[in-house]
């Protein structure tokens, strides 16, 4: 348990390399095996459909007796993921991980995670909150998210390009952008409020 | 055609003559069903009379007529075939010699067959008609499987009631000791034994391509029976053998089996108990919390057993995978009195 288990994880590498067809990859991030970047597409039917998320994924020493961390770099809209740090909450990442489970497992789980959200075991209380009594709200703001953050960065720079053009300046653009969910004119709204 | 003259043609085609007459006796068991079988099937059962709605719910009630003679039958049967294949898989893994494990039950079966002197070129005899026999016995296995389900099946349709189910799940459970379905690792074993010693073509191009299609047909009803019986769990997977362990994704090095049925490499599974892999206990001082990595199960290490001729299965047929993986074992770092530090369990201390 000294050191970090190279074998097992190229092993997986490999396999998920191979399997084309499961919706999601994984990159080594600078020669380290133990600094990982997941991707995951949307799944299909959900607000995020049409949407790559990026996973950051470290491995501890002890993987794959311990649970690898994972946490979610794009911006998600979800009851079980924090929409401040992107923060997961599911438990096969905390006491129910088990070593036969996989970097590519526990991804699809992740993927699962988010066709079936658990707002009884939530991470984002106002996510939560907002899946409980109004859902369509969520749906609305969990796929403004999705365009906005998650379609690669195409999405969000024509977005801010628009803005640019109505004369706003580009960070000014950007941060009204985030903060009003992807949504163009929800953005609007906040940059000419303030 | 119907089970039961599959199964015959399955037993008069496949197995021989010593096995057959160990067999299920479906037929006969099926005639102690009789007095039900020709009522009319629509009439309500003889039990009670339940509503229209109760019929369709299993009722564990009991027929006069059938019980007195069914159950006990089946009961006896069951534990006549699982002494007969214990014993038989015993014999044989013996036979083979690389399982020490059931040296010490079953010496005495040397005796009678003068190991220490065979000739290399009787011995190749001996080896072919040693994965025959292996063969023979998961046939024998894998058919009275499906015999004893069916039948249970059929008692339950009759009655329509879930005694049938629930005599199944208590035999998975063990409650009456092993069976010779739940006697998974000697069906690993034997697996393994017969793939090691190669008789898989010989057979194979034996039987003709029809006979062949038949017996897949017959022992592939087994695999689907089991699972619908809501048994996966206990049942892990058909009894086909995966050589790869899955904690360290390579083929197994020391393979064991735990007590839920899933085998792993030695020093995976003691590595999951956080047991150093090097300690001489082994995974004897499990704690009875550590899960099995595969279905979480508790308590299923400190009763592992080794398996060796899974272990022999894979050096051959994976020698270079192997030597690489059992290289990785031999890197970790010797027991040490403080590998608790790493996060081990440690072997309990003598009292002073």
């Amino acid at each position: 348990m000294a050191q970090l288990d190279v074998n097992r994880i190229q092993k997986e590498l490999v396999e998920i390399e191979r399997d084309k067809n499961s919706g999601v990859s994984v990159t080594i991030i600078g020669g380290q095996l133990s600094r990982l970047t997941g991707t995951i597409k949307g799944p299909i039917g959900t607000p995020y459909e049409g949407g790559i998320f990026v996973v950051d994924i470290t491995l501890t020493k002890s993987y794959p007796f311990e649970p690898p961390k994972m946490t979610f770099k794009t911006k998600v809209w979800h009851p079980n993921v924090s929409s401040a740090n992107g923060a997961i909450c599911l438990d096969i990442l905390k006491d129910q991980w088990s070593p036969a489970l996989t970097l590519k497992t526990a991804l699809l789980s992740l993927q699962a995670l988010l066709s079936t959200p658990e707002p009884d075991d939530p991470q984002d209380a106002v996510v939560a909150q907002q899946y409980l009594r109004n859902y369509q709200d969520y749906v609305t703001t969990a796929r403004n998210w999705t365009n906005a953050f998650a379609t690669g960065d195409r999405g969000l720079q024509e977005k801010v390009a628009k803005l640019v053009e109505m004369g706003i300046p580009a960070e000014a653009a950007q941060a009204a952008l985030e903060k009003a969910g992807g949504d163009e004119n929800a953005a609007l709204e906040v940059l000419f409020s303030s | 055609m119907k089970f039961g003259s599959q199964f015959q043609w399955f037993l008069q085609s496949q197995i021989s003559g010593e096995y057959r007459a160990h067999c299920l006796q479906y037929k006969s068991l099926k005639k102690q069903l009789s007095p039900c079988r020709r009522r009319d099937p629509s009439a309500p059962p003889p039990h009670g009379s339940p509503s229209v709605w109760d019929s369709y719910r299993p009722v564990r009630a009991h027929c006069d007529s059938c019980d007195v003679h069914f159950w006990s039958n089946v009961g006896k049967e069951v534990k006549d075939i699982s002494a007969f294949f214990t014993k038989r898989a015993a014999f044989l893994l013996q036979e083979h010699g690389v399982s020490p494990v059931y040296d010490a039950q079953h010496r005495w079966f040397a005796c009678f067959l003068g190991d220490g002197c065979r000739g290399h070129a009787h011995e190749q005899v001996v080896d072919a008609e040693l994965a025959g026999e292996a063969r023979q016995l998961i046939q024998f296995a894998k058919a009275n499987t499906m015999a004893l389900r069916k039948i249970l099946k059929k008692y339950d349709k009759l009655h329509r009631t879930g005694a049938g189910k629930e005599f199944m799940q208590r035999l998975l459970r063990k409650e009456h000791g092993n069976s010779f379905f739940t006697q998974r690792f000697l069906l690993h074993e034997l697996t393994a034994l017969h793939s090691s010693l190669g008789e898989e073509k010989t057979s194979d191009a034996a039987i003709g391509r029809e006979q062949r299609h038949k017996c897949a047909e017959l022992l592939q009803a087994v695999r689907l029976s089991l699972t619908d019986a809501g048994t996966e769990a206990r049942l892990p997977g058909p009894y086909a053998l995966d050589l790869h362990c899955s904690v360290c994704l390579e083929v197994f090095v020391d393979p064991m089996g735990l007590k839920c049925g899933h085998v792993f490499c030695k020093s995976c599974a003691c590595r999951v108990a956080r047991i150093h892999p090097l300690n001489p206990k082994g995974l004897k001082v499990a704690l009875k919390t550590a899960r099995c990595a595969i279905c979480r199960q508790a308590d299923v290490y400190q009763k592992a057993v080794p398996l060796p001729e899974v272990g022999e299965l894979v050096k051959k047929r994976f020698p270079k995978e192997w030597k690489e993986r059992e290289l990785q074992d031999r890197q970790i770092l010797p027991y040490k009195a403080d590998s608790r530090l790493d996060g081990y369990i440690q072997a309990p201390q003598r009292a002073l």
